[in-house]
């Protein structure tokens, strides 16, 4: 090490820096008008399955393609300049990196290792599938679905405060993160377009109303009762992970600071494990607990009212548990937004490095995603079953939606269980064990089972028609929450937190 | 439900989507009342996979709920003190450790089982497919692909030619009647699967018979471990002695620990420099067995047991110097860890101090001022991180030193592991990547012809991807001159 510039005045690290500010600038207007071309695409797929005269194909093919190609010009752009982040915080802390390093660290940092990106990669990758789906079959019926989760799951990605990219921590910094992380969030993505195309087959093939409600409520009970837990159902009490906030030095403008929300972690008794600290939100655990009970309830009516086809008291059912769910999600927001400082109860030790005050707050946070996903598709139940006839009809041939429900999830069946193996692998290397029930390796092969029961009752046993379908979009909750929930801190605090959040 | 709608509702999957080799009638037709090949029959049932996966799904929903801390049963013994059915259900079920409870271990082995059976039941079947296959057109029914009888000149010896271009395996068991077959492999890819299942599942066995892994905290100023304690779920701990596979004993010294940053908080690396050391039994350390420097993905391997990079502790307030000393009479230099205002006795009536630290010296980066004591006198000097020879250029002295870095003094935590099973399991992966390969992505292709009177008969069959073997089939046809639909 002689004479080398090191801190933050050398010249050529100046531009350098510029560099990357730059390609970020340009990479988040990429990302807008990726959104906006995905918007005019659900438009124009909208359009043409509402008004059938209307010659929009193409046109919705094409803007939904362009919207890809920019949203892979924009993680382009996110890889290169999170390579370039890693190598510039090596240098300017005096690490000398040869040729090979640099091209090492250039890609070591995909784009999917904090909550932003994830959920930016992973409306990609779905939208990628979906265009070979298009282009192979030829389904644009599947195309509103596609683009719609695609604009969730980016809007999603809007309302994560912590978007800047910090060089990994090091139990990331490996090539395995490469291959497992990337072929676990497109197995994802596949397996969300199979349960588009099965609730689209679903549907088609006039599957009675009760029948959709009563599985769509049964999910949705399902997954609030995973987000709230145990307390939820014994105790009507809702609990979430306050955030810290603290500032750090921005990578990019020496000596401006960025305000950062953190999930506030406390010590477990007896060990030295930190895990998240979870508080009550009070008065949202009731509306929650109704809704869940309600759903439960409109689930149940509406099973025993399949013969008829349809029931109005189940969709009352299900209509009142979304008012509950309406109100407690808006109460949750409203708590959120206008949170008091948290006081942590005394006798609980708080993990070392992190400070008060502690407040609710919108960041990173989990929870309010997956309520508001709930939320999202009760009310798309509650509205196309009002619309179903006229939709079905719209539909294509249900044989050809089964068979790729089928092809889908067997293109993402191999691509999970590879990724899993692989991400047992890499634990075996890096920690000394293959597997060790961590919560996201656990839900990451209750996924797998589940689809291994699919495959199962669907290859050898035979199965087909509703089934097979209804076991596809039920499936459709454990993706999710396997993808999201995992963070939530109920489970415990595993290693597969992206990155800070 | 319209009409029109239920018309459209589809009798079954395509042929192809459901497995033939499932489709076969079991071997022996006949009711048996003997227990052995009931029991047998039970564990190759479908039913018995399902309700293994159904009821796994749900173990493992609860598992990752109930205790999700991993807290020990000594914790939950206090937690739950007042409560004893509750304390009751955790102790019976094994709760605190849900995930090698007997009744988690008796849902796996009774998948094992399954997978065993249903192994042992398939492997004569596929080998039934694959070496005895209906070969004549006519005997064949069900077809996807097929072309009825067609005048055409061209002649089955031509035909079977052109077939084997294609590289499929030709036979002609009489006289017109050709049966071409290429990847009959493939229907081996999901036995494989599930054998590579089975493998990983014992490898996770005997791994649990075999392996430990515990922890050892050495501090890093040439520090030693001779043993690592495992501590298990239960809240009992064991010690274990450092051996190699042959029972020799050894121990492992730290000789340094480094907790690099990007900024405080923001870890960049933790590395720990290691050597493995014979153990003779006494103080003396021993022969240099292995030495590496380990980071978190990059463990060191000695003696079938693996160190990895898993913690650190820091073992006092305040920091100390990293320095190294030269000595020029012998040519040898010395890491040293000290503190401020430590003597360095270097030799007889001669130390040495550390007494500041400037974090940049006059725009030269960190460094440190020395004192030098030699019988009462004293002189001062400047040590700087980014020259090491700085020193020994600028000073004619016996010692020289060179600064490194100034960090607390810490232990760095090993994990300590020994797993034999590593072995096993890997080859269950990579049997599986295999399976999986030929399963999903490669197929067993089937052609069937009949020539008889100047007539061409066609018929085609894929096990699995029927479309891309459909265009196949498509193109043989426009190459035959035979009419496609």
């Amino acid at each position: 090490m002689t004479g080398r510039p090191l801190g933050y005045n050398g010249g050529v690290e100046e531009v350098s820096l510029g560099s990357v500010e730059g390609l970020l600038s340009f990479g988040a207007a990429l990302r807008v008008a990726a959104i906006g071309t995905y918007a005019a695409a659900f438009v124009s797929y909208a359009a043409r399955l509402a008004v059938q005269k209307l010659k929009l194909d193409r046109a919705a093919t094409a803007l939904a393609a362009l919207g890809v190609a920019t949203h892979t010009a924009y993680l382009v752009t996110r890889w290169i300049a999170a390579g370039q982040i890693e190598i510039l915080a090596r240098e300017r802390t005096g690490d000398v990196l040869s040729g090979y390093d640099r091209f090492w660290f250039m890609v070591s940092h995909p784009p999917y290792t904090n909550l932003f990106d994830a959920l930016n990669f992973v409306a990609w990758a779905m939208m990628v599938c979906y265009l070979i789906i298009e282009r192979k079959w030829g389904l644009r019926v599947v195309g509103v679905l596609a683009v719609a989760l695609a604009l969730v799951a980016m809007g999603e990605a809007s309302l994560v405060t912590d978007k800047q990219i910090e060089p990994l921590v090091p139990a990331l910094q490996s090539y395995w993160i490469l291959i497992h992380v990337g072929m676990l969030f497109v197995s994802y993505s596949l397996f969300t377009l199979g349960a588009a195309c099965a609730l689209l087959y679903l549907v088609r093939t006039g599957t009675p109303t009760a029948l959709l409600g009563g599985v769509q409520a049964a999910v949705a009970a399902l997954l609030l009762s995973l987000i709230g837990g145990v307390k939820l159902l014994t105790q009507a009490t809702f609990e979430m992970a306050p955030g810290w906030q603290h500032q750090i030095q921005s990578r990019l403008h020496a000596g401006k600071l960025l305000d950062v929300t953190t999930a506030v972690h406390v010590m477990v008794q007896g060990s030295e494990k930190a895990v998240k600290f979870l508080t009550p939100v009070s008065g949202v655990g009731p509306f929650l607990l109704a809704a869940v009970l309600l759903f439960i309830a409109g689930a149940i009516v509406y099973f025993r009212r399949r013969e008829e086809g349809t029931s109005a008291l189940g969709y009352r059912l299900i209509l009142s548990g979304f008012a509950a769910l309406t109100f407690g999600l808006l109460l949750l927001v409203y708590r959120i937004v206008n949170s008091p400082e948290i006081i942590l109860p005394a006798e609980v030790q708080l993990a070392p490095g992190e400070h008060g005050p502690f407040k609710l707050s919108l960041a990173s946070n989990y929870a309010l995603g997956l309520i508001a996903l709930v939320w999202g598709s009760t009310l798309g139940f509650l509205l196309t079953a009002l619309f179903r006839d006229r939709i079905a009809e719209s539909l294509p041939d249900p044989r050809k939606l089964e068979d790729i429900t089928y092809r889908v999830i067997i293109a993402g069946w191999p691509l999970l269980t590879i990724g899993i193996v692989m991400g047992g692998m890499w634990a075996n290397e890096a920690w000394g064990r293959f597997w060790g029930w961590d919560p996201k390796e656990t839900w990451a092969l209750i996924t797998w089972v589940v689809y291994a029961g699919y495959l199962h009752t669907r290859i050898t046993m035979g199965w087909s028609g509703r089934r097979p379908a209804a076991i596809a979009v039920f499936a459709f909750a454990v993706v999710v929450f396997t993808f999201m929930g995992v963070n939530l801190g109920l489970t415990g605090e595993g290693l597969h937190t992206y990155g800070a959040g | 439900m319209t009409a029109a709608a239920e018309e459209l509702v589809p009798a079954g999957p395509p042929g192809s989507a459901v497995s033939e080799v499932a489709q076969l009638p079991p071997l022996s037709e006949e009711e048996s009342h003997f227990l052995v090949e009931r029991v047998w029959r039970f564990f190759c049932s479908l039913k018995l996979t399902l309700a293994n996966l159904l009821l796994l799904f749900l173990a493992m929903i609860a598992g990752t709920f109930v205790n999700p801390q991993n807290d020990s049963l000594a914790n939950i013994e206090r937690a739950f003190a007042g409560r004893g059915a509750l304390l009751g259900a955790y102790r019976t079920f094994e709760l605190y450790d849900l995930f090698h409870s007997w009744w988690f271990t008796l849902l796996l082995t009774s998948l094992a089982l399954n997978l065993i059976a249903c192994s042992f039941e398939r492997l004569p079947r596929i080998y039934y497919l694959v070496r005895y296959p209906e070969r004549r057109l006519d005997h064949v029914v069900g077809l996807r692909f097929r072309v009825a009888a067609t005048a055409s000149a061209i002649d089955a010896e031509a035909l079977g030619e052109r077939l084997r271009q294609r590289r499929y395996r030709v036979q002609a068991p009489e006289e017109g009647v050709l049966f071409a077959e290429r990847g009959r492999y493939a229907r081996f890819g999901v036995w494989v699967v599930h054998i590579s299942l089975l493998l990983i599942l014992g490898g996770g066995v005997y791994g649990r018979l075999t392996a430990f892994e515990g922890i050892a905290n050495v501090r890093q100023d040439g520090g030693i471990a001779a043993s690592f304690i495992q501590r298990n779920p239960d809240g009992s701990m064991f010690k274990h002695r450092l051996v190699d596979e042959r029972g020799r004993p050894f121990v492992v010294q730290c000789t340094d620990f480094r907790l690099k940053e990007f900024e405080p908080g923001r870890p960049k690396a933790f590395e720990s420099d290691l050597i493995a050391l014979e153990d003779l039994g006494n103080s003396e350390p021993g022969r240099e067995l292995a030495r590496a420097t380990i980071t978190v993905n990059h463990p060191l391997r000695y003696g079938g047991l693996t160190f990895y990079q898993a913690s650190y502790q820091q073992l006092e307030e305040g920091t100390r110097a990293k320095v190294t000393m030269f000595d020029r009479a012998t040519g040898k230099s010395r890491d040293l860890l000290v503190a401020a205002g430590e003597p360095i006795r270097a030799a007889e009536g001669l130390t040495y101090q550390l007494v500041d630290h400037n974090p940049d010296f006059a725009g030269l980066g960190p460094a440190v001022r020395v004192v030098r004591s030699e019988d009462g006198r004293e002189s001062s000097f400047w040590v700087f991180t980014r020259d090491a020879q700085f020193d020994r250029r600028n000073r004619d002295d016996r010692f020289s030193f060179s600064f490194e870095r100034l960090a607390p003094l810490y232990a760095t935590g090993l994990q300590i592991a020994r797993d034999p099973s590593t072995p096993v399991v890997y080859s269950g992966c990579f049997l599986l990547f295999l399976g999986i390969g030929i399963a999903f992505y490669t197929s067993h292709k089937r052609i069937w012809a009949q020539v008889r009177d100047g007539k061409l008969a066609l018929g085609g069959a894929s096990h699995r991807n029927a479309e891309a073997f459909g265009r196949e089939f498509d193109t043989l046809c426009a190459e035959l001159g035979l009419p496609r639909k």
